[in-house]
Formats: structure tokens, sequence, C-alpha cells
């Protein structure tokens, strides 16, 4: 009897909570409420974390005027439509889902609320849907100048990129690091291996092991977070090229450069015209120019003429002298996949499942 | 008759009772949790409770999370009577899905009711080869299937991937691994205007007809003996393999039915990530449920209630994922610290729950 | 990149036994915990706390050792929790496992959120003198680090306690027939307490392999299912420990060898290759099972059952 006395003192006490607290939940109305959804952990130093700055960013760039929140370790599932709906009922109006996964969710979460704005971060959104708009950088930009920089570093000419899914952004990366890499040493080679996760870093460190072993001398990856493979590398003397967080401090010896995301000024652009009502749909790439990603500082063994060369073609890349993605441009088998003259659309981009010659793996799917 | 009605309703109302007040316990151990980091446990509750149950949407949302943990769960209980442990329905959850898939893809018609009812039995049909493969290596050469499913699991996974990414990734859109989008025809009808759907129907009717089935008919009695007494039901000449290469079958079929209904009512295509461990959350809802069925419908109500919770507990209370983690896995140790008391004060013999486990292990070389 | 055959079955051997270690480590504990008839399939959980402790220990006092005692004791205490739900309040034992697993990753990604990141002293390699120069054995088994070493040591050790020595005897008793054990004088509840938390430890320091020899950091959920591929190959060394080391190397084989194949260019799906590990380990379990059918069965025979001593 004294278990039912307490389920009822209990039970009571939840109801009573709850009423207090829906009673709180009215009141704020003139913040705008951001909701921010990440895949990984925040802290993971690398792509969610990247997330997680920009949201900070956002906050303390519009005092008063947005209140943040993210939510994170959402799986790319139905999960994640739970989540937004719940955004919603808290009177959340703009959310951000930062992991391409979550795009078919959010398409059925916005035909249900027409009157919250989406910013996906990648996929390419129809025309049709008015509330929806998708941003991301080129960060194959980025990842075609650290190329130039593996390509005039690399003494064995091999290269190991260390993949988690060979999705369609990840081949983008992995193209534009191979044209960018066989721009100044056309012998060189790049060689793939994949983990088929985003984030299993005793299998990552075992790749990065496997592919030293087979005798490459730089690494680079595309992955949620870059620390095993700088680390494993640097372990065993091998340079790298990062990704999402700037490790120069923990890879003195090997640190060439890397990619890295700027998404605070992004988040703020965006916050802003969504509080002018100056919003609009679309999709939303933006380059070198823009300044939402960027190179990391470069290792102290990347000799001057190196660091140079690699600005300058950053400066071409922003000025449009230099367009990654432009024709005339072939397959690995030869077949013509953007024709002379031709600039890369948003569909080829975003839909890429060809690799360019000088990629060895596992990827190719067709 | 009617002192033995009593009797049983006062068990169920002890059992309940005694479960309150491990998770009552549990509550209050993480509380202490919570004060040490520095928050305030009131607060995190409401948030949870609020999140799970505090009004209609929340509680649909949590009856949309519990709907493949129930059929999970369900899966587990199925083989778990005829003594086979199945740690394999997280793989069986993605070849129903596959099986679906196959289907709502490649069968063309013009109406729900003729794809729906395929694509489920195409769930089937994956699901319960996906469990006949480690059935049958137990009963033929004696592999554990314990072993065997657990692996088939990660196999699963992979399959999926492989397909997304290959040979039935979406051809008008590749920038995600994806299958094409299903027809419309092919989507589980929801109720009552909220995501949940009638998987949920699914998953109560099968609990109610094992529920009904399981005492009252001859198949159920042999099933009862053979899961509590395999020796026995050899002696009695009851076909004790092919009783429990069936039930593997049924128990996979199940399990499968959960990733039909992810795929048909809320993902309309195949994807990785289907499931975030509902396989596994369903065991777990099968075991503190202790196999029968009514329970593990209202358990996995509960589990889904905390899985639905956590993400509102982000929300309000600004807690990361993992408090939700340490707060499940107290409410399970103290739910299984107390089972024996509450067994003790409910009946005499309290060896019967505990012996169902290692009796699966035993029987094999 | 062309190297030459044998180089580079050299380097997917060299790769298996690093892989399989902190599997190794995990299933040999598992092994003395069943063998006293408790079953601990928690391990997922335990060697996430394990592999959270020695970074955490390992980052405060910048050493590595401490960090690897510190993983142990951490494993130790959760297989004493394990035990004491099992034993004194007789809990369902895979209940108890599952929850352990849920609650281990949820306690090592709570307090491992500000260790993400950070970079700690790791357990350095180094070549065994005279072994590593061998040919093929050398760089395979005696290039890599002490806690590789020591599972050489620690197989045949373990191996020899369970079957040749009175504490392996009274361990095996225990597992097999406790009453009988308890009316020959041995403390059965005793004795499942020290194998449990023993082999919790070795849980533990599997998970501090994971994160202090390979992965050189904490990140949450770093041991991405292995806890639970060690359970499994429990049963599939039928409680054997030179069997578990056949069994960790043929799955850490399959994990270096997919990786490997796939850096020298070989064009199959990762997915389909990364199958491999699974469908090797079900082959060749199936096909052991299947010539030993008629062999007499392993299996501690009170395994996860709740010792009730006879009043």
């Amino acid at each position: 009897m004294k278990g039912l006395k307490i389920a009822i003192v209990v039970l009571g006490f939840l109801f009573l909570g709850t009423n207090v607290l829906s009673g709180s939940a009215a009141g704020q109305k003139s913040v705008l409420k951001v909701g921010f959804i990440t895949v990984g952990p925040v802290n993971d130093w690398g792509y969610n974390y990247a997330h997680e700055q920009g949201r900070k960013y956002l906050q303390s760039a519009l005092p008063g005027q947005v209140e943040t929140t993210i939510v994170e370790k959402i799986p790319e599932s139905a999960e994640v439509e739970r989540v937004m709906e719940k955004m919603i009922a808290n009177g959340v109006r703009l959310i951000f889902p930062t992991s391409y996964g979550y795009f078919e969710p959010t398409l059925r979460v916005a035909h249900r609320h027409p009157n919250v704005v989406f910013e996906c971060c990648g996929r390419v959104v129809p025309d049709n849907i008015k509330n929806i708009a998708t941003y991301t950088p080129k960060i194959y930009e980025p990842m075609y100048v650290t190329g130039i920089v593996a390509g005039r570093m690399t003494k064995k000419n091999n290269i190991g990129f260390i993949i988690g899914h060979p999705v369609p952004l990840i081949i983008q990366d992995i193209n534009a690091f191979t044209l960018g890499l066989r721009s100044v040493n056309p012998n060189a080679k790049v060689h793939v291996v994949c983990t088929n996760s985003w984030s299993d870093p005793p299998t990552e460190a075992e790749a990065a092991k496997g592919l030293i072993e087979s005798g490459v001398d730089v690494l680079t990856m595309h992955l949620d977070s870059p620390i095993t493979v700088v680390d494993t590398a640097e372990k065993y003397g091998v340079m790298t090229v990062g990704y999402h967080a700037d490790l120069k401090q923990r890879a003195p010896k090997g640190w060439l450069t890397g990619e890295m995301w700027n998404w605070g000024p992004l988040y703020v652009a965006i916050t802003k015209s969504v509080l002018k009502h100056t919003w609009k749909p679309g999709n939303y790439r933006y380059g070198m120019k823009d300044g939402y990603c960027k190179l990391s500082s470069f290792g102290s063994i990347v000799p001057a003429k190196v660091q140079l060369e690699a600005l300058k073609a950053v400066s071409n890349l922003q000025d449009r002298s230099l367009v990654v993605f432009k024709g005339p441009l072939t397959d690995r088998d030869g077949k013509e996949r953007i024709a002379k003259g031709k600039i890369a659309d948003l569909q080829t981009l975003e839909t890429m499942n060809w690799l360019v010659p000088g990629v060895e793996g596992v990827l190719d799917k067709h | 008759m009617v002192s033995g009605h009593w009797q049983k309703l006062r068990r169920a109302a002890l059992y309940t009772l005694g479960s309150l007040t491990a998770v009552l316990i549990a509550f209050l151990i993480t509380a202490v949790f919570l004060l040490l980091v520095g928050r305030n446990p009131i607060e995190v509750y409401i948030g949870i409770y609020q999140g799970a149950f505090g009004d209609s949407f929340s509680f649909s949302e949590t009856l949309v999370a519990a709907t493949p943990i129930m059929l999970c769960g369900l899966g587990v209980a199925i083989a778990q009577w005829l003594g086979m442990m199945n740690v394999g329905v997280e793989g069986q959850l993605y070849l129903g899905a596959i099986g679906a898939t196959y289907v709502a893809l490649n069968c063309h018609f013009t109406h729900s009711w003729q794809l729906l009812p395929l694509m489920l039995v195409g769930a089937a049909i994956c699901g319960g080869f996906w469990s006949f493969i480690p059935a049958i290596l137990r009963v033929t050469i004696g592999v554990s299937e314990v072993i065997t499913t657990l692996l088939m699991n990660y196999i699963a996974l992979l399959l999926v991937e492989f397909l997304i990414h290959g040979p039935w990734e979406d051809p008008n859109n590749v920038s995600w691994p994806q299958t094409a989008a299903f027809p419309a025809i092919a989507e589980l009808p929801h109720l009552f205007a909220t995501r949940v759907h009638l998987g949920i129907v699914f998953g109560i009717g099968i609990a109610l007809l094992f529920a009904f089935l399981l005492p009252t008919t001859k198949i159920g009695f042999i099933s009862r003996v053979i899961g509590s007494n395999p020796d026995a039901a050899e002696y009695a000449h009851y076909k004790v393999k092919r009783y429990q290469v069936w039930a593997m079958i049924i128990s996979g079929a199940v399990a499968a039915l959960a990733g039909f209904s992810q795929v048909s009512a809320i993902e309309g295509r195949l994807r990785s990530g289907l499931s975030p461990g509902y396989g596994y959350t369903g065991f777990l809802a099968c075991w503190l449920a202790r196999h029968n069925p009514i329970a593990i419908v209202i358990v996995s109500i509960l589990i889904g209630g905390l899985l639905s919770g956590a993400d509102s507990l982000q929300l309000s209370a600004k807690l990361p994922f993992a408090t939700v983690n340490i707060l499940q896995g107290m409410i399970f140790f103290c739910l299984l610290a107390t089972e024996q008391y509450i067994n003790k004060l409910t009946s005499k013999s309290n060896i019967e729950s505990n012996t169902e486990s290692p009796k699966v292990l035993r029987s094999e070389a | 990149m062309n190297i030459e055959l044998s180089e580079f079955l050299i380097a997917v051997a060299a790769g298996m036994v690093r892989s399989a270690t902190p599997v190794l480590y995990a299933t040999l504990g598992e092994i003395i915990t069943e063998r006293s008839g408790i079953l601990n399939v928690g391990l997922e959980g335990i060697m996430l706390v394990g592999a959270f402790t020695g970074v955490a220990i390992t980052y405060q006092t910048h050493s590595v050792g401490l960090g690897l005692v510190a993983a142990m004791i951490a494993g130790l205490l959760l297989g004493l929790f394990h035990a004491l739900l099992a034993i004194y309040f007789q809990a369902n034992q895979v209940g108890v496992g599952i929850a352990m697993t849920i609650f281990g990753t949820g306690l090592s990604a709570y307090l491992g959120m500000d260790y993400v990141g950070k970079q700690i002293n790791t357990l350095g390699t180094f070549k065994l003198p005279l072994l590593s120069d061998i040919p093929v054995i050398g760089p395979i088994f005696f290039s890599h680090d002490i806690l590789v070493y020591a599972t050489f040591i620690l197989v045949p050790l373990i191996a020899f306690i369970i079957n040749r020595t009175r504490l392996g005897l009274t361990l095996r008793a225990v597992g097999e027939e406790p009453r009988s054990a308890a009316a020959a004088g041995i403390n059965v509840e005793l004795t499942r307490y020290i194998a449990t938390a023993c082999g919790a430890a070795l849980a533990g320091l599997g998970g501090a392999y994971l994160s202090l020899a390979y992965a050189q950091g904490w990140s949450e959920n770093i041991t991405a299912g292995r806890g639970w591929i060690a359970v499994g190959l429990v049963l599939f060394a039928s409680w054997n420990p030179f069997r578990a080391l056949i069994g960790a190397y043929l799955f850490g084989g399959a994990i270096s060898l997919q990786l490997r194949l796939q850096a020298a260019g070989l064009d199959v799906s990762p997915y389909l290759l990364g199958m491999l590990p699974y469908v090797l380990v079900i082959l060749v379990l199936s096909i052991s099972t299947a010539r030993r059918k008629n062999a007499p069965s392993s299996v501690p025979t009170a395994l996860g059952l709740p010792y009730i001593p006879q009043v």
C-alpha cells in the first residue's frame, strides 16, 4: 500500500508540474526561436561541432532577437520528424536540419507547417516548395586547393582518402581534391577507403594504418571527425590534410592544411533575412569568395612557395577565373561527363556519382 | 474461481505497484546524479513527462516510437516461448523493410488494398527467411542461434546500405543514398490525423492473438511444453525442432512488420538509418515484460515515451541525450533488481522467470 | 601502389592482431565470468566506460599506465555491480546486461563530453627484441604494443588456470554444479563476484585499448558493437581461451583484410566487403560445430541461473 501512496503522490506531482510548465511557455513573442538539429554529438571536433559553433555565433551576434536551441544525436530517420514537430510546438519558427539525410523528413514536416522556415544543409529543393531553402558552402573549392598542396608535398605520389560513405557530396570532394592534386602533379593517385560509418575511430585508425602500409604519404578524410586520422598519421610520420577543424597544433610534424566551415556569419545572414521578412526559398551555394568555407592554417612543413601557390588558387577561385568542375572533364573510364567549356550545374554536382582519373578505390558504382 | 480471479488481480496490482516503486527508485538515484552535475531533477523529469505524455500530440509521437519496439518485442517473445533466443530482430526489421520495398517499387497496382497486403507478405517472407537461417543452423547442426542472429543484424544493415548505394538507388535522384519514393498507394493508413499508423494495430492485434492462442489452443500448449522443457517435449514425441523453426520464422516475420510499417507509413522509401536500434530496444522490452504479449505492448509504450521524452529534454532542459540513456539504464536496473522481490510477494515460485534465458545457451553444443 | 603480395599479407595479418586485441580482451574476460555461471552480456557498456576512464585518467595524470589501471578498475566496479544484481538481487542476467549497455553508453557519453578531442599520451609500440626479427612472424606478432604482447601470455595463462589449477577447478565447479561446490565448502557467491569483477576488468581494458592504443582519444560510442561481438565470440569459442583467440583473429583478420583490399583498389562495394567478418564467423562456427557435433557440451551448466542456497 505504501507503493500506491507513493505512486499517487508522484502522479499528482507530475500533473501539477505539467500545468506549471505549460503556463510559463506562453509569453515571449518578439524573439525569433531558431532550432538546430545535428546527427552526431556537438562536441565531436568535426562536422557537428562546426554547426554548434555557428549556432553560438548566431546567438551572440543577435542578442535579444533570437533564441537558439540545438538537439544533437538525432538519427536520419523518422525520429527527426518528431524533433522538428516538437520544436515547432515549442514556438520555433526557423529550423536548421544540418544533416543531408534529414531532407526527406523535412519535406514532410514543411508541408504540414507552411509558416515555419526550414534551412536544409545541402540537397536540392524543388521550386514549388515555398518554405524550404538549401544552403551549403562549396567545400569542394578549398578541397581543390588542399589537393594542390598535397600534390606539391607528396613524395610517393600516393594519397589516402578515408571516407564514411560514398555519397555524392563526398564524391565531389574526392574529385575536386584529385583535380587539384593532379593539376600540379599528374602522376599522383588518390586511394579511397570507405569505413561504412561516419564515426568509428578504431576502424578509421586501422584504415589509416592500412593505407600507410600500402605506401601513401599523405592522408585526408571526409568523416564526422578528422581527429583519429590526423593523430594516426602523425604517429606514423605521415602528412595530413584535415577537415572541419584546424588541427595544426595537434599534428606539428605532418599537418599540411585543411578545409574548414565558417557557419556563423552564414547563419546570421539567413536569420536576419527571416527577421526582416526578406527570406526566399531556393538552393544557395556559396563559394570561397563568400567566406563561409576557408582553408585552415598551413603546417610549418609547407614551404612558402607552395603556400603562395595555394593562396593564388584561392584568389583565382574567388574571382571565378578558376572553376573546379569545368569541362572538359571525363570520368576515370574515359567517358565525358562535363563538356568542354561547360560549368557543372547544381544537379550535376549534387548527383555526382563518377570519379575523375587518378582515383583508385571501391567507389565505382556504375 | 472468483478467488482465483481475485488472486490474479491482486498479483497484477502488486506487480504494477512494485514496478512503479522500482521506477521511482531509479528516478531518485538519477536525481542525485543530476543534482551532482548541477541540474534540477524535478525540472528534468517534468520535461520528460511533458514530452512523452504531456498532450495528445506528444502521446501520439510516443505511440509512433512505440510501434516498432512493440513489434520487435513480440518477435523476440514468439521465439522465446519455444526456447529460441532471437537477438536478430533488428536485422529482421531491416529485411522486412527490404521485402516491402521490393514489392512497393516493382509491383504495379492501382489500389492500396492490392499493394499493401502484398508488401506485408513480402516483408514477412524476407524477415522470416532471415530468422530461418539461424533456426535451421541451430536445429540441424547445433549452432547457437544467439550468435548467428546477432551477427546477421550487422549483415542486414550492410545489405540495406549495399542496395541503396547500388542496385536499388533512386534513378532520378542520386543525391542521397535511398530508393525511389514509393507510390502513394503504398502508404500504410494513418490514424486520427497523426503520425500514428496501422502498425500499432498490427502490434496490439498480434499481442492479443497470442495472449489468446497460447493458453487456449493445442499448439499453444505444445509450445509451452517445448519452451519450458524441451527434453520432455521430445519424449512426448512432439516435433520440437519443427516447432522451433516455425517459431523463429514467425518471430522474424513479426519483426519484419516493424520494418514494413516504418518504410510504408513513415519513410515512404528505403533509406539507411531506418531503425535507431528498435530491435535491441524491443529485445529489452520483451525481457522487461517477461515475454508476456500484453505486457510487451504496455512496456513498449512506456519505453517509447522515454525515447520521445528524450528530445523534449534536449529542447527544454538543454540536457544532452546521454542523460536519457543514464536514466533508462537506471530504470531497467531497478526494475530487474526488484523483480525477484515482487515475484516473492506475488507467488511462491521465483525461479521460473529466470530459468528461461540459460536454457537456450545450454541446449547447444 | 605496387606492393608485393607477401608484404600485403603480412600487413593484413599485423592489422588482424591489432583489430582482434580489444575484442579478445573482452572475450577472455567473459569466458572467466561465464565459467563461474554468471552471464554478462553488458560488455559493450563496460568497454565504453573503460575506454572513457582510460582517456580521462591518462589526460589528468599524463600516464597511460594509470589510465589502463583505471580502466580496469572501472570495469571491475561495473562487474561488481552486475554481480550484485545477478547474485544478491537474483535479477535476470540478460536484462541486466542490456541495461548495462544502455547505462554505460550514457554514462561514458555524459562524462566524456569534455574529453572529446583531448590530446593524450597513447600506448607506444615497440618491437620485441629478437622475436621481431623473425621473418613473417616478427612483423605480424611482435611489432605492436604491450597490450598485444600481454594477450600472448594471457591466453595460455587463463586456459591453464581454468583447466589445471585448483582455482580453475573452483571456478568450474561453481559454474557447473554450484550446490555440490557449496557442499564441498566453496563460497559460490564470492567466487562468482570475483570472476565477474575480473572478467569485467578485462573488458574495461579492452575498451581502453580502443581509446588509448587504437583511436588515441575518446569519442562517443567508440566500441561500435565490439562488445556484442565479444559476447558472440564466447559462444564461438565454447568457453575455451585458445578458441577465443582464433575467433578474435578471424574477426579482426576479416576487418583488416577488407580495409586493405579497398586500399589496394579492389572494385567491390565496401558494404559487401564489410559483411566479410560476420559471414566468416558464422561460416567457420557452423563448420566447426558440425564437425564436433557429438562432442560433449562445454557450456557451464549453471550459466545464467541464479544461485539459491539450499536451506
